[in-house]
């Protein structure tokens, strides 16, 4: 090669070869999974102002790490719209809301919101939602979609390994349903057809512990939105009907600290679904230091201290 | 001069030279495995070229095509046969039938495979289709359009699109016997109202009045151009959990009115307004005389909306007077058949009515067991069209100007996103198999996000000032419809 022209190579094709060679190289890693633990620890609470996309981020990490029960009253909240934001048509909102129905195991939903959310983006591909997108549709066996989602992924460099690791799954039933993250997921598709949210969001989430019993964050959720909302009767119906099952073997955290409550007008309610007495005794505490107007701050993180709350404003 | 045809005629002969020769196949050759599904398709004359590829796009190969001593050899380039609009041309002239012989590479040898034929019938079709490109979505929209393709090229204009209209929602277009000089369509939310194009001048209706249900929805134009026949709908979407369909589109209410274009305003009849029952997608005879419509029970909804099911009926229509005959007749019933029919089309020579059936419900886009049937008006058969429907949501669906074209919207390749199929039916109603609608390139249908929606044929291109139309939407308080 002549001189001129090696130089002219060196200008001009020498960049392009290395930045693609390095794009091909990020491409060789996986795009970082959620860390529920680090939404969890970064979390701000703020009990004078609240952030509903922060908090249902928040309310999905405990969740998902199994503390949504235990936790949910550790930090200020608001309502239900601090688990199921409002949808408001927005993209972000479309995205948290997908996420948070495919947390609660409402595959229907979760497809939803995704595609509301790809619609609404104005970039030519959203990798997250397209990837929800291929998971549900996998799903529902809906094979000839999910490759097109797939082959979508794949033109994003930084996906193209996670759009790969799907295809497995095509026209693969027994793939699906031994994976870990489609398979219990999969299971939670009721076996009978319903209109989504028609009768309401907890109506569709007892469908799915019907359905699957062992998807234990679908309780959670369920019993979460009764107590956000303060709706202890159908709390008691949902605990009634799931108690001693696989999907509500026990009662703790903020169920139990419920069940106390609910006690009042149910005597020795709180005995009949196992509470342990020593929550009781502390909800005890806790009357006793609300009838003598004593600080109730040490009770802060508990259900009682949130519908007082709730109660007083 | 010479010297230089000569240089060309050399490099002509190199260049063929270099294409690899396709043996006769064998007896046992196997089939060919092409996307899009182009053997033994009937197509029209004027049809822009079939582009086709190996179904594994890897696949590498030669393609000989013949017709009446024309040949065209091409190889396939990133794994797509592209053919040259001329030398299509020239096939599709020279005779009833183009013999297509494939050869695929299996390592460096060349193997033959089983040729397959593209029939070319001597009934063209209107040069283009309008439609409207949307995401198959449950709620939102964003970039929407109306567009057009010309159907002799590869040729996409946009009629009207929303980054012009404030990203707002526009639907229903449609056009007076294929006359692109004579349109509506819909915006809704922003700039929301109903836009008439005629004899080169827009009209923008405000078309809810206090006597009907909603502002004007599913449109069908009276030959005369003088009226167009409207439903008005409660409409409801709602999302399944388990269902295939995921998605069903139902109404709560609904009646058909009809629309005076030069009075402004619309007019029905109690036939056409019963309080029991939901009457929806109107449609005229190509003579004017009779409207076509759909009528269902209305069951307790949303509860009952499995039990919808819509029969085909007609009122006659008088153009001259505006009015209404008094007796209805039921053209095809769902009671009998337990099944569901809508959007009742008759081809411009009268002879056969068209329709989407499915289980229940009123849109058929989004049931998977949605398919094509038709009624043969002079003795009032049915006709199942087995030969063109697929397995997948086959709905919408408009006739050529000649009678003998349909194109529709099928969810058949990927379950969701409608692309469009046209199929030739000859006067006695039989169908040849159906073709996709042929793209540039191969990959279109395959990395296009975005449905084929409401396909219309039109005689030509709509030629209206987009920044015009725009103008009118957010500048024109509208023109309030009254009820007659």
């Amino acid at each position: 090669m002549a001189d001129p022209l090696k130089k002219l190579f060196r200008i001009t094709a020498l960049p392009l070869i290395l930045s693609f060679l390095m794009a091909e190289a990020c491409g060789t890693a996986l795009p970082e999974e959620t860390d529920w633990g680090k939404i969890i620890e970064s979390y701000v609470d703020d009990d004078h102002q609240v952030d509903y996309l922060k908090l249902s981020r928040l309310n999905m990490a405990l969740a998902e790490t199994g503390q949504l029960t235990d936790k949910l009253f550790h930090y200020t909240q608001a309502g239900s719209d601090g688990i199921l934001v409002q949808w408001n048509r927005a993209k972000e909102a479309g995205e948290l809301l997908s996420d948070t129905y495919w947390s609660m195991g409402h595959i229907a939903l979760a497809q939803r919101m995704a595609f509301e959310a790809t619609v609404m983006d104005e970039r030519d591909l959203n990798p997250e939602m397209t990837r929800r997108l291929i998971e549900t549709n996998l799903i529902y066996g809906a094979y000839p979609v999910a490759g097109k989602y797939i082959e979508a992924l794949g033109k994003d460099r930084a996906w193209r390994r996670v759009a790969e690791s799907y295809r497995v799954f095509l026209y693969n039933d027994a793939a699906v349903d031994s994976d870990l993250v489609l398979g219990p997921r999969k299971r939670c598709v009721p076996k009978t057809d319903f209109i989504s949210m028609v009768r309401g969001i907890d109506e569709d989430l007892k469908d799915i512990i019907r359905t699957n019993p062992g998807y234990n964050k679908a309780i959670e959720y369920l019993g979460a939105i009764y107590l956000l909302n303060c709706e202890m009767d159908k709390f008691k119906e949902m605990v009634d009907e799931f108690y001693g099952t696989e999907a509500l073997p026990e009662l703790h955290g903020s169920f139990a600290e419920a069940a106390c409550m609910l006690s009042e007008i149910h005597r020795g309610y709180w005995k009949t679904v196992g509470v342990p007495a020593e929550t009781y005794k502390r909800y005890t505490d806790f009357k006793a230091r609300l009838g003598n107007g004593l600080s109730q701050d040490k009770y802060k993180d508990t259900f009682w201290y949130y519908i007082m709350r709730v109660n007083s404003q | 001069m010479r010297k230089v045809t000569s240089l060309f005629a050399t490099i002509a002969l190199t260049a063929a030279a270099c294409v690899p020769k396709v043996e006769e196949p064998a007896s046992d050759a196997p089939e060919a495995a092409i996307f899009p599904d182009y053997k033994e398709v009937t197509v029209p004359p004027n049809i822009a070229p079939l582009n086709f590829s190996f179904e594994d796009i890897d696949t590498k190969g030669v393609a000989v095509l013949e017709n009446s001593g024309e040949r065209l050899t091409i190889r396939s380039r990133k794994g797509e046969f592209h053919i040259p609009e001329n030398d299509w041309r020239r096939l599709t002239a020279a005779g009833p039938e183009t013999k297509v012989t494939l050869a695929e590479y299996s390592g460096r040898k060349l193997v033959t495979l089983k040729p397959f034929h593209i029939h070319v019938s001597k009934d063209t079709i209107d040069p283009y289709v309008a439609y409207r490109l949307i995401a198959p979505g449950y709620e939102t929209w964003n970039k929407m359009g109306l567009y057009q393709r010309c159907l002799e090229n590869f040729s996409q204009t946009p009629i009207m699109t929303n980054d012009k209209t404030d990203r707002n929602c526009m639907n229903c277009h449609s056009f007076n016997t294929r006359d692109p000089g004579t349109m509506m369509f819909h915006m809704r939310a922003q700039n929301g109202g109903t836009y008439v194009w005629k004899k080169g001048k827009i009209e923008k209706l405000n078309t809810k009045t206090p006597q009907t249900i909603s502002a004007l929805v599913y449109p069908y134009w009276h030959p005369s151009g003088d009226y167009i026949a409207f439903s008005v709908n409660d409409i409801a979407q709602v999302f399944h959990s388990t269902d295939p369909n995921r998605i069903e589109v139902y109404d709560y209410k609904s009646d058909v009115v009809v629309y005076d274009v030069n009075n402004k305003q619309v007019s029905t009849s109690p036939m056409l307004t019963d309080t029991t029952r939901m009457e929806t997608f109107p449609s005229f005879s190509p003579d004017g005389k009779t409207l076509y419509f759909c009528s269902s029970p209305l069951p307790e909804m949303p509860q009952g909306y499995k039990d919808v099911r819509y029969s085909i009926c007609s009122i006659p229509f008088d153009p001259g007077s505006f009015s209404f005959g008094d007796k209805v007749d039921t053209v095809y019933n769902a009671v009998r058949s337990g099944k569901d029919a809508t959007f009742p089309r008759v081809s411009p020579d009268g002879r056969f009515l068209l329709f989407s059936e499915t289980a229940y419900g009123c849109f058929a886009i989004w049931h998977k067991d949605s398919q094509l049937r038709m009624i043969d008006l002079e003795d009032g058969t049915f006709r199942d069209l087995d030969g063109i429907n697929g397995p997948d949501a086959d709905s919408y669906h408009s006739w050529s100007g000649n009678s003998r074209w349909i194109i529709w919207a099928s969810r058949r390749i990927d379950g969701l996103y409608s692309r469009l199929f046209i199929a030739h039916i000859d006067k006695d109603g039989n169908t040849s198999k159906p073709f996709l609608l042929p793209q540039e390139s191969i990959r279109h249908d395959k990395d296009l996000m975005r449905s084929y929606n409401v396909p219309e044929f039109i005689s030509g291109p709509v030629l209206f000032d987009q920044d015009k139309m725009a103008d009118v939407a957010k500048n024109d308080h509208g023109i309030n419809v009254t009820f007659k």
